[in-house]
């Protein structure tokens, strides 16, 4: 059972939004805390010990550190002893997998993140210590976010915790965003990634140019929808428990420079590097003007190595660091004077041929992809095998290429400031219908 | 925002009302109470959970349809390998598993060394391959006609091949494959037949010396399960006696625990019971038996898998005894009974997409070894 499984979707769902809304005020966190577990039990039960006890331990650990405010010794060990645990998790659960050992629990990067996040936090001040064991792990492991995140903060999320109860309001909002979270997950990118697969087995000389752009679009749109589908499902199960997330992806694709556009792709993973690694490099006084490129490197980097610890993977986000210096420190002055309508071309090409490095086993095939697309092959532009692959998807990448702008969000607005009434009526049918369709392609 | 809250009010109920008629519409198939490892406490218990959902969606035959038709006007005329047409639904036979091709040709080659007996194989291409025409613009197809001629050019020397490419292309434009099955009509296995019957060496008669008789105006076969299309017409299933020196015929069905007797080639009733290709001889079991009281001497042993129904009526006609071995369901005990010596000619008759797909043929080693 999965968020985009039928048996979540009409079984567990609407088992726990029951559970949910029949547990009294006192035991609506309990309730939570219950359905939360059962569903990390149901997908991983191999791994759900291991969750529940790093979790607990990091809860003893956190209580130890409050007797130990004012003795700075202790707090310092039972700190360290805290970070060094969960960052030992992270390089087991991160490095362990890609060398053959084990595999990687689903949620497990998430929640060991979230624990960690909230030791920095509670370091530098900005979060209360936490009482509450059903609380803390609602904070750090609730369901929905294990797949695709967000990742969350202590502060913006405890006090929904703590006040959770049942509105329609809340509801309304969380299935519509579960529900078009769900679709763009099932219509778009279960489209898009295996036609990304299909091409990515064929073998060099089978491929033309067509073929790789076609292969390094549908990849770009795979991943983005992907996550961002994961992302909208979680936020949206939040909601109807009355927890609001952060946003995690906001239209990347359309972002006018690269900056921008790793601002708005994988968000809150964005500002968990960049709220945790600023610490450490405040520390360099005298290098100052190293500090900031160094810090764009390393932020850039991680965004890479997020998506595994392979030498393609850190260079895709390298590659995206070199392009942020150099917007920084080299041609970001002219940028203002550059139509958005270009800008925003550009980086979007930028992006495509990151995905070079992103699809590749390995730099050389990733260097192949890239000569492939600028031209410098001896492979034709074009066969049947890719002509027949477009003309079977040309829909579904034009539906992609609308959906990664915020072109329909803002004929939404233009259109309720006129027909407010109508474009609601429009809306509900709409979703109602995207749910319906949602389940056939499922059935 | 009145109509938001409506339409989650809606999709929550939705979402509520489609588990209880999910349930009620399994209550009605029942036939026992799930047990407890069917509930959804443990990993198992949660798949079987969604194989109910899958099975018992209220509505399911429209969902298959719908989301099968917005597909189609997306432009994915090809869906789970199937070609969505007009008039029919064609299977896009994938490219082979190359073990499996290598097995199946060394377990072939393996029994002509051993047992010495005159052997034929024909390799049958799908309906994608003869009706290439049909097929969308710019589609890759796996090239079933080389793939033929690469088999068969291991088999050379050893095994009689018999190629019935040509001919079946000759006739695409003839009923011969089913538009919602993956199978020859009757007209398809007569023309295997023709081809067959002058390499195995037995006289072909003409179609006219045939009584056809259409029994199932509205047969719709595998393909149709897996691409509901409902602008595709439904086939026709069609029977085809001999009409000349009336013949009795004895089938007998072999499985594991039983064998059942049929006194006809197309016990009909089989087929109102279940599957409508049971008209043919029954249905398929391991072992079937077919002693034709003729004047034909000819005992032909046939390993074959489904094609074998499109042309076995005609070949019967020239045997006393053809045994039809089906390998993928028989078991290892019932293959060691087999005596090949009883037998004048052995073939093994395989649609390229078992050939290529399937290591059953392999399995005829274990005869070998007997």
């Amino acid at each position: 059972m999965h968020l985009d499984s039928l048996s979540f979707i009409y079984c567990y769902l609407p088992f726990s939004i029951l559970l949910f809304w029949a547990a009294p005020a006192r035991a609506k966190r309990l309730s939570l805390l219950i359905i939360s577990l059962l569903f990390s039990y149901l997908i991983e039960a191999r791994f759900f010990w291991m969750m529940l006890g790093s979790l607990t331990l990091d809860f003893a650990l956190i209580q130890a550190m409050k007797r130990s405010v004012g003795t700075a010794g202790r707090w310092e060990f039972l700190f360290l002893c805290a970070l060094g645990k969960n960052c030992g998790i992270l390089f087991f659960l991160v490095f362990g997998p890609f060398h053959g050992y084990g595999t990687l629990p689903i949620g497990s990067v998430f929640y060991t993140l979230n624990s960690l996040g909230y030791l920095l936090d509670l370091r530098r001040g900005e979060a209360d210590y936490e009482t509450s064991w059903i609380d803390y792990l609602l904070f750090t492991s609730f369901f929905s976010r294990m797949y695709a995140g967000p990742l969350v903060r202590y502060k913006e999320i405890i006090p929904q915790i703590k006040q959770a109860a049942p509105s329609l309001s809340g509801m309304s909002k969380g299935i519509v965003l579960f529900v078009t979270g769900l679709s763009k997950w099932i219509i778009l990118a279960q489209t898009m990634l295996p036609i990304y697969r299909s091409l990515s087995i064929l073998e060099s000389y089978e491929h033309t140019i067509l073929s790789v752009w076609t292969m390094m679009v549908c990849l770009a749109f795979g991943v983005f929808f992907g996550l961002s589908a994961y992302s909208d499902m979680a936020r949206g199960i939040s909601s109807i428990f009355s927890v609001h997330l952060p946003k995690n992806f906001y239209y990347p694709y359309q972002a006018r420079t690269v900056t921008e556009f790793l601002q708005r792709f994988n968000i809150t993973v964005y500002d968990f590097f960049d709220r945790n690694l600023s610490i450490k490099l405040e520390r360099f006084p005298r290098q100052a003007f190293l500090a900031p490129i160094i810090h764009i490197l390393l932020i850039s980097a991680l965004m890479g190595l997020w998506f595994g610890p392979t030498w393609n993977y850190l260079c895709w986000g390298l590659y995206f660091g070199v392009f942020i210096l150099l917007e920084k420190y080299v041609y970001g002055k002219i940028l203002p004077f550059i139509p958005s309508i270009f800008k925003r071309i550009a980086t979007f090409f930028i992006v495509i041929f990151s995905y070079t490095l992103f699809a590749g086993e390995s730099l050389s095939q990733s260097l192949f992809y890239l000569k492939t697309m600028v031209g410098i092959t001896t492979l034709p532009f074009y066969n049947d095998s890719i002509l027949y692959l477009l003309t079977s998807n040309y829909l579904f990448l034009i539906l992609c290429l609308l959906f990664s702008t915020s072109v329909v969000d803002r004929l939404d607005e233009w259109l309720t400031k006129r027909w407010a009434g109508a474009v609601d009526i429009f809306k509900a049918v709409f979703h109602l219908a995207l749910l319906v369709v949602v389940t056939a392609f499922m059935v | 925002m009145h109509s938001k809250r409506i339409s989650a009010l809606i999709m929550l109920s939705l979402i509520f009302l489609v588990p209880i008629f999910s349930f009620f519409s399994a209550v009605q198939k029942w036939e026992y109470l799930p047990s407890w490892e069917e509930l959804p406490f443990h990993t198992q218990g949660v798949s079987a959970v969604e194989s109910f959902f899958h099975e018992n969606m209220p509505g399911k035959t429209f969902l298959d349809q719908l989301a099968l038709n917005l597909k189609l006007w997306a432009g994915q005329v090809e869906q789970d390998n199937i070609f969505i047409l007009d008039d029919m639904l064609l299977e896009n036979i994938q490219p082979p598993v190359d073990a499996y091709v290598n097995d199946n040709t060394q377990g072939i080659l393996h029994f002509v060394e051993q047992k010495q007996i005159p052997t034929y194989t024909m390799l049958i291409p799908t309906a994608c391959a003869i009706k290439q025409q049909e097929v969308p613009e710019f589609a890759p197809l796996y090239n079933q006609k080389s793939f033929i001629e690469s088999v068969y050019n291991q088999l050379m020397g050893r095994v009689t091949t018999v190629d019935v490419y040509p001919t079946l292309f000759d006739n695409s434009d003839g009923y011969i494959y089913y538009k919602t099955h993956s199978n020859l009509t009757g007209l398809g296995g007569y023309y295997l037949y023709t081809v067959l019957g002058r390499r195995v060496g037995i006289s072909i008669r003409g179609l006219d010396k045939y009584e056809i008789e259409h029994v199932n105006h509205n047969f719709y076969g595998d393909i149709y399960e897996r691409s509901p299309y409902k602008q595709v017409p439904a086939d026709i299933i069609t029977l085809y006696r001999f009409s000349q020196n009336r013949r009795e015929y004895q089938v007998t069905h072999y499985t594991d625990n039983d064998q059942r007797t049929y006194y006809t080639l197309y016990p009909q009733f089989t087929a109102d019971l279940g599957d409508p290709m049971d008209v043919y001889f029954g249905g398929r079991s391991p072992i079937i038996d077919i002693h034709v009281s003729s004047s034909y001497t000819g005992k032909l042993l046939l390993f074959g898998d489904d094609t074998v129904i499109s042309y076995l009526p005609f070949l019967l006609v020239e045997y006393q005894q053809i045994t039809v071995v089906d390998l993928s369901s028989i078991s290892d005990e019932m293959l060691s009974t087999l005596d090949i010596s009883q037998y004048d000619q052995v073939l093994f008759g395989y649609s390229v997409d078992t050939y290529m797909h399937s290591s059953e043929i392999s399995r005829i080693e274990q005869l070998i070894k007997k």
